[in-house]
Parts: C-alpha cells; structure tokens; sequence
C-alpha cells in the first residue's frame, strides 16, 4: 500500500490551507458555543434547610486549649478548634410550659460508655462525652461570661444538687470568678497546699437572687428526691458514633412548673446545650508534676487516678460547667408564649368566662386568651374553667353560666340554647413505651375490644389475680389479640395500666361510643370471650356498660389478697382493681403523668419506724429504656408534651391504624377532617358525631370529637351578648388558622371546614341579637363536608386520595412560628382581628410552584437538530453555488441578469 | 494518455486493446469548486453530519448506555441490599446506587443513584443530595431524565392522584401514594406532617421532545412508618445538582478540549490524506475522529440541563 504504486498527488495550495483553516474554523466555532452557553445559565439557586425556624440552629466550632510551648516561660495556651459543629432546635418562641421540644446536633465527640439508654439522674451510667442541655435563666450574651452557669438547672444526682468533681490531692476544680463556692479557700490556688478536699459544687442562684449551696441548700422544685412535684428537665445524653444525634426530646419549664427558673413570656431565658469535649494540654508541661494532662479553668492539671473505678468527673456530664466546657455552649434564647393569667391585673377589660370541656382548653389557654388579652383592640379577656361537661350542661341549664364548652348537646334548658362548634379535636391514648432493647416504641396500635378489656378491668394484673379471670392475661402486652395488632413490638413488662379520668368527660363518651359500635367488642361487654385470646370480660362489668357511659368506673369488689408486695398495708385491705387504677384528675394530669412517666397506682407507704402504713399513690417515676405508661387524654394535650398517640384499627372493618392529624398536614390525608365527613346530627341542635355505621375506618380518626360553644340567644345582657358573639366569630374565623401564635389554633385541632364555620356565624349573629330562636342546622353536615374536602360517599371502599383542593384549606404560611408583624407585639397572630384568613373549604393555595426554566433546555436541542438540518440541506445548494457552469447555477444567474436588466429598463 | 494497460502485460509483449468505445458527446470539463464555496461546502457538511450525529448518539445511543449503567448499578446494588451494605443515609459519594424505585402503572424498575448533576443522571433517576433518602421523615427528591439518556422520567406526567409508587432501600420497602403531578406556577402540596415522609420526583417538561423547558413536579406521600435519618446529610450542594442545572464547570472545559482534538485530529487527517493517501489516512484517521466526536457527544450531553 504504501509503496511506489502510489501515485503522489499534489494537493493545490488551497487545500493545504483547508486542514489549518478547519482547525480555525473549529476552535472559532467551540468558543461561540461556549460563550452563548455560559450566558444562558440561569441564575444560581440556593436550596434552604428544611422547615428551619429562626435562630433555630447554631453552628460554631469548638475549641480546646493546648500548652502552646512547655519550654516557654511564662507558658502561654493555644486554641485548637475543630471543624464547626451545629445544633438545632425544633422551636424556641411561643412555647407552652412544659412544651417539649427536640435537639439535634452534629460536630460533636461521639460519646464512649454510653448505651442507647439516657443518663436520667437517678441511676449512675456516667457516660465519657456525654453532651448536657440545661435551661438557664436569662440572655446569654456570649463569649466565656455571657452566662452565669449558677443561673442553670443542671443535671441532679442521687444526692440532689449540682454535686460535681472530687478531685482528691487537694486540688480543686473551679471557675476563675466562682466566689460562691463552697469551701473555696483560694479558688485560683493550684499550689496542693489547699486542704479542702471535698467535692466541689456549682452554686445555684434563683431568679429572685437567692442562692443555694446545693449541699445543704437546694431549692424544691430542684430537689431530685421522691417529694419534688416534678424530675428536672436537665439532660445529660449520648452523642452516637459520628457525633450526632436527632431528635432529643427536651421538656421546657415555665415559671409555674419551675419558679427557681422563672420563664415567662417576661422572663428570658435560655437553652444551653454543651458538649462534653477533652481539653488537652501539653503532656510534658511541667518537669516537676509529670503527666499533666487535663485543662480546668486555665490550668492544666493531673487527669485523677481512676481509683476503684470511677470514671474521670472531667470527662463525664459532671463538668458541664467548667470554663474549658462552658465556652463550647451552644445557646438559643426561649420565649414562653404568654399566659392568660400574665394579662395585667389592673386591665379594666370584662372577661369572658366559659366553662366546660377540657378538650378546648389547649386551644383557649394557650392561644386564644393570649390573644384576646394582648390584643388592644380587643374588647374583651377570655378565659376558661375547666370543668366536666355535664356539669357545666347544668351549669348552663340552671343559668349560672352564660356559656359553655360541650360535646354533647344540651338538653333541658329553659333557655333556647345555640350551639356553635369551634374546635374540632378528638381523644386519644397517649403513651410512652420502650421495648425490651429500651428503644423506644412509636407504633402502638388498639382496638376497640382492647379498649373494651382496659375499661372493664379485665386484665388479671400483677399485683394478684382474681379467680374469676384468672385465665385472662397478666396486661395488655400479654394479650394475643394486642400481640397481633403490634407485631413489632417484644417486651416482658407485665405491668400496663392506663391513666384514667377520675371524673366524668364527654371524650369518654365519645371513646365509649366507639367501643360500643365495634361487634367484637359489644359481645365482649356482654359477656362472650374475645375470639382473639379467648378472655372473658371481669364478671363485675358484664352487661353493666350501655352508652352514654361518662367516665371510668371501678365496679370490681375482689379484695387483694394479702402479698408480699405491698406487706406493711395486709391489715388495710384494699380492691384489687382500686390498688391497680390510675387516676388523674384532669385530661392535663394524665397528659404530664405520661410525660413524667408516673404511673399512679396505689403503693403501701410508711409501716415502719413508726410511720403507719397507709396507702398513697406510686410518685416513681419509671426510668428511660423502660417506660410502659399509657394515658387517656384528649389530641392537643399529647402533641403539646409530645406524647405518642395511639392508633385506632377496627377488626371488624379489617381496617389499617389511623392515628390522629390533621392539624399540620391537609391536601395529603388528613385525619380528624375526615371524620368529620362521617357524622350523625342530633337533629335539634346540630351537634356531630362520628355515625360508625358508615365509619370508614381504614382512612378517618375514629377517635373525633368535636367541640361546641353552648350559648343561650335569649335573656343574655347585650353587652355580654356581643362579647359572646365576637367570640365566636373569632372562632369561626381567625381562630381556626393552625400555628402557635397566639391567636391560632394549636396542633392537635383540626381547622373546621365551612360548613362548619359557617353555622357558627349564624349562632354569633343569633346570640348577639338575642333572637330568642335558636338558627336551624344545616340538615346534612357530613354531605356538606364530604363536597367541601372531596371524600368519597359512605360505603366506598379503598383508601381515600388526596382531596380535591387542599382540605379545609389552613395555609402552612401560618404555620412559621417565628413569624407575626414586626411592629407591635410579635406574638399577635399576624390576622388579628383582620379579614378571616383561610379557614374555608377553597383550596387556597400554599407557594405557588417554582419554576426552574431552562433556556437551554428549551431550546439548546431544537437549535442545534435544526442547524444541523439547515447545513445538510445547504451542503448542496452551497456545492452547486460555487461550481461555474453548473447548469442550475447558470440558471440562476440567468435569472439574476434578466432581473438586473430588468429593473434598469424599468428605471431608464 | 488514453491506454490503461498494465505493466505486466507490456512484458508480454502482447498488446490489448480494449474494444472502441461508443462515441461520447462531447462535454464541456466541469470547472473545478470555487474554494470559498467548497471549504464553505465541507463545513457545512461536517456541521450538518456532527450535529445530526449528535442527535442519532442523543436518541439512540445514550438509551443504550444508561441501560447498561443500570445493569451494572442493579448488579451492585442488589449484592449491598443482600448484604445489608447498602447507604442509608450521611454522606455517600455521587455515582453510588442508594434505591430502587419502582411504578407498577407505568411499569418502571430502576435504580436510583446519589447526586443529580448531569453525569450522575445519566445513569437513571438521581437522588437530590440534601434530602433524606426515601422511605426515611422528610421530603426525598429524585431527579429524572425526561428526554435522553433512556427518558426514565418521561412518563411520570400520567401519574395521578392515588397511583402507588414503591421504594426498595437499605432500610426497606416503602410504599408512597401519589397526591399531585404540578407544574410552575400550580400549588405546592401542603406542609408535611411531623415525621412523616415525602417523595419528589422532578423531571423536564415540555411542548415536544425537543424542547425541554420547565420541570414537572410529582409528589407522593408515604404510607409506612419513616424510619430514622441518620445525620450527616450535607445541607449546601453545588450548583450544578440544581433542578435544570448544566454541568458547565466540567462540560466546558471538556467542550473546548474535546473540540480542540477534533481539529487537531481533522487537520491530522487532512495530512495524512496529502501524506499516505486517501484510503489510508481515513483507515487511520475515522476511528480517532468518531472516538473523538463521541466523547465530544458526552460532553455535550453534560452541558445539556441535568433534567432534559
């Protein structure tokens, strides 16, 4: 091939110049794609953190010292930083007492020594790293003395107090300015020569200026012993091995529950989080005392011997306020939502004062009396007494109270009474559960035959059994029937008893209503064993439950049996099921009861040293990693204490667990609303319940309850009639737009749709007219509501969609919890008293879609398919162009001189 | 000259003569191309022949490629899966498999890869990296290709409310319910519930195959417990992980070096062509050009919008 048979072709010079001219050409054309390209990017986005709230989440490194030089003189320290570390917390503004809310960190010393199980102060799992979140009084401004840490509810142990670091040698472990110190002789003295060798302790300073020692002195409400009302809230937790951790439940303490402390909604305060780190120094620092090793205030010191295996105190959460730690505190200012109870004494506004359900009482207390109090344009304060509702049925009936919050109608009144909803809620069984790996369980789901056994006491317990039902098993955990509907969950725990109401509510009702609608349970009350584990219901209850049935009762006589157990109490007999119940005496009892892991059954106190026996209510509080306490209290209580809900499944419908919600999530599915698409009406006063009969289960919260503002629209005082009435058009309005504002509707109600609302804007005109009629319901509410949200008629099967619209159309707008109007109070919801927003059945829209146009890809691939066209198809009208001679070019060219020729004739 | 006799047979001796041809007209020689026309000729030809090229690798070879990425990134998920290796969340590297994503109506089965820059997409659907991963609390977000690269994305507009869509990860099998398919400017879906979870499938719409110009939104909610997200998600990513993002940072310097060897690879052949001969020059010279041009195709591929 390449040999002489090849005939050597000269290429004319012009070819030559094609190859370089190609090369032109091409880097001609790449920089002309590439410029216009670069032009075309659209402007760059940043993506933001998810939900994030304001001043929610702190990053900052942390630092440890080192001996900068050990041959210098005088020594100077170093900083050493590591990579920046962040914190955040769910929310920090407009927080309830006792609020809990979660932390989360990462960048932190993965912890050693530590399980899955938290260091709750009252066992001694010291952990090595551990990361310690107090709550402090007062505003950190920052830097090493931004905040007294004298002003902090520390971690408590077994002997009360901040008790911290022994050190023995005589050396002493302080903060450089800590003149409160007990024993501090010469708290900056490093010499050994200091004979105090006792523990070294942080004081505590109250926010009223009192200080206590925390060895003799500790205030009450910190006192770790059985007699506090309340653990403290400190924590002191495990980072896992990157570092991080999530979802740490912390429990915030206003003034009422921790007045050493103070918060309120005028009393800052602050959340202090700190890592436990080891600060080094230099090893070799100091020639006559070897083995330096540990840094405390800012002097290295000899890390003590681990005698008889203690754990090194510096290392563990003990020294969560030396300044070598204290420095890497991550701090977020908390802001108590206001109390009614802060509205001014000397405010010369009437109250409007309405008894009854507890189960408005989160949304009333929480947000709307705030409101109404902080509001200057308001005419009016709000206020509730909490009280069951039949009692304050009567109330109103007899005409001691002018309005009143109910579930059920009110019958019998001589006054014609209006009834007007405002909150839809429900019941639930809180509850705080941990498997036998001491993990957390979030999945607990009951029945109504469960139901139906706890009710009627017919778990044989394990405080003594009684022969009549001594096949039953031990506690719920024990039966089959539980078994199946919670697969996932294994524990030996026999001890699960559920906190009851000790007086009548209408949640009970509506709870019993449910129990009674299921067919399994119903023939289980009348007295056929459960087809699941073959129990039978306790003989005291057989055929005695028929709805209404009010509350909770103890029906069972068996007296307890002498045992071991409670031994000093034998000669005080007692019913067995009165020993095993647990009351509270308010939805809000039993709520904090979980939340303080209290099981309140009865225990044999005193019998000895003179002590008389008698019996008193367990006050324990069970330890993290073993926790079976369950509570019947009302949806906004538990999502306030951030409690676990059960779910609900129906055997009888076959249906899937549906927990309750509603209040954060609509246009997805929406829980409570649903419900309340399924009702039967009373026909004279329109108030709503659940109609099992077409409940559809498997999609709605069976636990619904909605509640109603029960008026009279006759004999009312005017001006006491139209404050009634701008109540309730508050309610039907402003007050159903979800958040934590004051003015809003608190997680745990569901917004009412406007069928709903609608009804309660004809009460509001009726009651402050005084018609003396009372408005007429609307005559099918649930049809009514199943057009409005877009559920499906009754009997369809199949899992309801997502509904047509966005439910009953609450913006998540409102849900930003830092949000509110610069000017004035910030803690005024931001439609105070303005149009109503968007409690209505339109689907209003949240954020529109953002777009992310793309110029190139709009057209980048039509251009260059149509250029490539466009060139192919030139290729050979250019060919035929260029080749004189070429007919068709002849032709042309014929054409252009005869067009030339012509257009001069014309213009001679 | 007009004899075509070879060499050889001169040595014979024998003399051949072809048989007279039939008498031809008489024509005119054509002249020969003007240069201009003719250089303006072949580079249009090339355009013509580059960008069709392009279109024929976009539409039929690169369907073939993510096919294959997705054999062997199934290969190797499904070995993690097994093992239970597989990420769960934290940070893991772009390119890696972190689930399997499947819609039973439409009959789609693939695996999705972390990241969700251009190249990453080509594999099949991306997962966006500052969101957890499906099946855990939060929303998830996974990026699709609508138009090239095997188009995974390109039916999800015939979803509707209530279609499932299933998720296989190092924590499970997860079933999501579809609420919403939206475009700019529809309503957003509302706020997730606390703990619970959400899929985003995000793809490019558009009036035609070619024109891809806005994203489509395909949310979803998910039906089981969300299990826990493990911590170290990065919060910041780079630009060119963005929905409808080029990946100019890597594609432009890739376009002027790929461009450069191709002219220089051009004009090479050129030379060749002068040097060795036609015949040789193209033997030597077409397959370093189509490897060339291919790489370019690629290259043009990541300047392509990450979701076309």
């Amino acid at each position: 091939m390449f040999g002489k048979s090849v005939r050597r072709r000269e290429f004319p010079r012009p070819l030559r110049k094609f190859g370089g001219l190609v090369a032109v050409l091409v880097l001609v054309a790449m920089s002309m794609v590439v410029i216009p390209a670069s032009a075309a990017l659209p402007a760059p986005q940043q993506v933001a953190a998810p939900g994030s709230c304001d001043g929610c989440t702190q990053t900052h490194p942390l630092t440890t010292w080192q001996i900068a030089d050990p041959n210098a003189d005088p020594k100077t320290l170093t900083k050493v930083t590591t990579a920046p570390a962040s914190v955040t917390v769910s929310q920090r503004t407009n927080l309830q007492q006792r609020q809990v809310i979660t932390v989360g960190w990462n960048g932190f010393i993965p912890s050693v020594n530590g399980g899955p199980n938290q260091f709750d102060g009252v066992s001694l799992d010291p952990t090595n790293f551990p990361v310690v979140i107090v709550e402090c009084w007062g505003t950190d401004t920052g830097g090493q003395n931004g905040m007294d840490p004298t002003h902090c509810q520390g971690p408590p142990f077994t002997n009360g107090g901040h008790r911290l670091l022994s050190l023995g040698g005589g050396v002493k472990a302080t903060m450089t300015n800590d003149a409160n110190e007990v024993g501090a002789a010469n708290p900056t003295d490093i010499s050994g020569g200091n004979a105090i060798t006792g523990p070294d302790t942080l004081g505590f300073t109250a926010v009223d200026g009192t200080h206590y020692n925390m060895i003799a002195e500790v205030p009450p409400s910190l006192n770790a012993d059985a007699t506090a009302p309340l653990p403290g809230n400190a924590l002191s937790t495990f980072s896992d091995a990157t570092g991080s951790r999530s979802g740490v439940a912390f429990e915030v303490r206003g003034g009422s529950d921790m007045p050493v402390l103070g918060c309120s909604n005028q009393q800052a305060c602050t959340l202090e989080v700190i890592p436990i780190i080891r600060p080094y120094c230099n090893p070799d620092l100091y020639t006559a005392n070897p083995a330096f090793k540990i840094l405390v205030g800012t002097r290295c010191l000899q890390e003590p011997a681990a005698t008889d295996g203690a754990p090194n105190p510096f290392l563990t959460a003990d020294g969560w306020w030396l300044a070598a730690q204290w420095q890497n505190r991550f701090s977020f200012p908390l802001q108590m939502a206001p109390r009614p109870g802060e509205c001014p004494v000397v405010d010369q506004r009437p109250t409007v004062t309405i008894q009854g359900s507890e189960a408005a009482q989160t949304a009333v207390a929480g947000t709307w009396s705030p409101f109404f109090c902080l509001d200057p344009k308001s005419a009016f304060k709000l206020t509730q007494t909490v009280t069951p509702e039949d009692a304050a049925r009567t109330a109103l009936t007899t005409g001691s109270a002018n309005a009143i919050f109910t579930s059920q109608p009110v019958t019998d009144s001589p006054r014609p009474v209006v009834h007007a909803p405002v909150a839809a809620t429900g019941w639930t069984v809180a509850y705080l559960v941990d498997d036998q790996n001491g993990q957390q369980y979030l999945n607990l789901t009951l029945s109504p035959l469960l139901l139906a056994k706890l009710i009627t006491n017919s778990y044989t317990t394990d405080f003594g059994i009684e022969p009549a039902i001594g096949g039953n098993p031990t506690s719920l955990f024990q039966d089959p029937e539980f078994v199946a509907l919670n697969p996932d969950f294994h524990t030996a725990e026999t001890r699960v008893n559920v906190t009851w109401l000790s007086q009548d509510s209408d949640l009970f009702t509506a709870m019993f209503a449910y129990i009674d609608a299921d067919p399994d349970a119903r023939a289980f009350l009348d007295g056929k064993p459960d087809p699941f584990s073959g129990m039978v219901i306790n003989p005291a209850y057989r055929g005695q439950l028929h709805p209404p049935q009010a509350g909770y009762q103890q029906l069972d006589t068996f007296v307890n049996p002498p045992s071991s157990v409670n031994e000093a109490c034998n000669a005080l007999p007692l019913k067995l099921y009165d020993l095993a119940a647990q009351y509270a005496i308010s939805l809000d009892a039993a709520a904090q009861d979980v939340l303080g892991r209290k099981a309140p059954f009865q225990i044999c106190k005193g019998g000895a040293a003179g002590v008389p026996a008698s019996w008193g209510i367990n006050n324990d509080s069970q330890r993290i990693g073993s926790r079976h306490v369950l509570a019947f209290t009302s949806v906004p209580l538990a999502e306030q204490y951030g409690l676990s809900m059960a779910r609900l499944q129906s055997h009888s419908a076959n249906s899937r667990p549906v927990a309750p919600s509603g209040w954060e999530s609509t246009g997805g599915f929406s829980t409570i609303q649903a419900a309340l698409g399924y009702t039967k009406q009373d026909k004279a006063t329109g108030v709503t319940s659940p109609d099992f009969s077409i409940f559809p289960y498997n999609n709605a919260y069976a636990g619904m309850t909605p509640v109603y503002a029960a008026v009279p629209t006759c004999g009312l005082d005017p001006a006491e009639a139209g404050r009634l009435a701008d109540f309730l058009d508050f309610a039907a309005g402003p007050g159903q737009t979800p958040g934590t504002l004051a003015g809003q509707l608190p997680p745990g109600y569901a917004p009412l749709p406007t069928a709903y609302t609608d009804y309660t804007k004809t009460a509001a005109e009726a009651v402050r007219h005084q018609t003396c009629a009372v408005p007429p319901p609307p005559a099918d509410l649930a049809g009514a509501v199943r057009d409005e949200l877009g559920l499906p008629a009754p009997g369809s099967t199949g899992d309801f969609g997502s509904f047509g619209g966005s439910g009953a159309g609450n913006t998540n707008a409102a849900n930003v919890a830092a949000g509110g109007p610069a000017a004035a109070n910030p803690a005024l919801a931001p439609n105070a008293g303005g149009a109503p927003p968007v409690a209505t059945g339109k689907p209003t829209t949240t954020a529109a879609t953002r777009g992310a146009g793309s110029l190139l890809g709009r057209w980048g691939l039509a251009v260059l398919l149509i250029v490539g066209l466009v060139a192919g198809l030139l290729v050979p009208v250019v060919r035929v162009a260029g080749q004189p001679g070429h007919p068709v070019r002849v032709f042309f060219v014929r054409v252009g001189r005869w067009l030339k020729s012509a257009v001069r004739r014309e213009s001679v | 000259m007009t004899t075509t006799a070879p060499d050889e047979l001169e040595a014979t001796g024998e003399i051949w003569a072809p048989p007279p041809e039939p008498a031809k007209p008489a024509r005119p020689p054509r002249r020969p191309l003007n240069f201009w026309f003719r250089l303006l000729s072949q580079f249009l030809l090339m355009l013509a022949v580059g960008l069709i090229g392009l279109a024929g690798y976009l539409i039929v070879v690169t369907p073939v490629q993510q096919s294959n990425d997705q054999d062997r990134l199934y290969a190797t998920y499904r070995e993690q899966l097994a093992a239970a290796t597989a990420p769960t969340g934290g940070l893991i590297d772009p390119g890696l498999p972190v689930a399997l994503l499947a819609i039973p109506g439409l009959g789609f089965n693939q695996v999705v890869v972390q990241g969700t820059a251009s190249g990453d997409l080509e594999a099949g659907p991306g997962h966006l990296r500052n969101t957890p991963l499906p099946g855990q609390a939060g929303t998830s977000v996974i990026y699709g290709k609508s138009a090239t690269f095997g188009a995974p994305f390109q039916q999800i507009d015939r979803l509707q409310a209530g279609d499932r869509i299933e998720v296989t990860t190092g924590q499970g099998a997860f079933t999501y319910r579809v609420i919403d398919v939206r475009r700019p400017g529809d309503p957003s879906p509302s706020t997730l519930a606390k703990g619970a979870g959400r899929l985003t499938l995000v793809t490019s719409q558009g009036a035609n195959l070619l024109q891809r110009g806005d994203i489509l939104l395909v949310d979803a909610d998910l039906l089981d417990q969300p299990q826990p997200t493990p911590s170290g998600q990065p919060s910041l990513i780079p630009r060119e992980e963005l929905a409808m993002e080029s990946n100019m940072a890597i594609a432009n310097l890739g376009l002027v070096l790929w461009l450069q060897a191709l002219g220089l690879a051009l004009a090479g052949v050129v030379w060749a062509r002068q040097r060795w001969g036609k015949r040789e020059a193209l033997v030597v010279g077409v397959p370093i050009v189509v490897a060339i041009v291919w790489n370019l195709y690629e290259t043009v591929g990541q300047l392509l919008p990450n979701l076309v």
